[in-house]
């Protein structure tokens, strides 16, 4: 295997890997019935974001344009699950919510958003390493992965009135 | 609020793929937005319990 695929397939990997996330988030929200946020769906929709640049990527050729992109990305989720960690670390607002395998949800993204920059740090590395330009190509795993994000996303449009109406979310 | 920005993640999703240079621009408009709610809806919230 050259370098060209092993970059498209862990682009592939990376998207699925993280909508899998995105949907064990939204899973444990209804099934353990976590307390609904709107900074829990901002820290997803950085997700998403992240995914969409390594949709692009796949879609016209890798560039460290979108990789660039991508890193934003991690910042802005980063930056919203520390504010929530530090907002609840203060003794006057508590978090009611359940704790996921001894961390509470916002703490696993802060997790998740530092492994997808480690990520992207190393694909940035193979990048360089490639001499010629990566072709694009849209196959099947390509369109599996964009059908999988629009179901999330279309989840998420239904869900989201039915808990907080159409008005500003109750923290 | 957060809705309208679900909503409008869901039409990027469809734009991003027409054209390279309108993927790029959707994409950082995508993140402006996002920050731009959570100041609004985040930091509002935590005003108003202080």
């Amino acid at each position: 295997m050259n370098i060209e695929n092993i970059q498209r397939i862990s682009n592939l990997l990376f998207i699925y890997v993280l909508c899998a996330l995105v949907a064990i988030a939204y899973l444990f929200q209804y099934v353990i019935h976590e307390h609904f946020c709107p900074p829990c769906l901002l820290q997803r929709l950085s997700m998403i974001s992240i995914c969409y640049c390594l949709l692009v990527n796949l879609r016209y050729g890798i560039s460290a344009k979108f990789y660039g992109l991508a890193i934003l990305c991690i910042i802005e989720g980063a930056f919203v699950s520390l504010w929530q960690i530090s907002y609840h670390a203060c003794p006057q607002f508590p978090s009611i919510s359940p704790p996921l395998l001894g961390l509470r949800l916002y703490s696993w993204a802060l997790i998740i958003f530092a492994a997808c920059l480690f990520s992207v740090a190393i694909l940035l590395i193979l990048l360089a390493a490639t001499k010629e330009k990566i072709a694009p190509k849209w196959g099947m795993g390509e369109k599996i992965a964009f059908t999988f994000l629009a179901l999330l996303l279309i989840s998420h449009i239904i869900f989201i009135p039915i808990q907080c109406g159409l008005s500003t979310c109750a923290h | 609020m957060m809705i309208g920005l679900f909503i409008i993640y869901f039409i990027s999703l469809f734009l991003i793929l027409k054209n390279q240079s309108l993927a790029f621009f959707i994409i950082i408009i995508n993140i402006l937005l996002s920050m731009l709610l959570f100041f609004y809806e985040g930091t509002g919230t935590l005003r108003i319990q202080l």
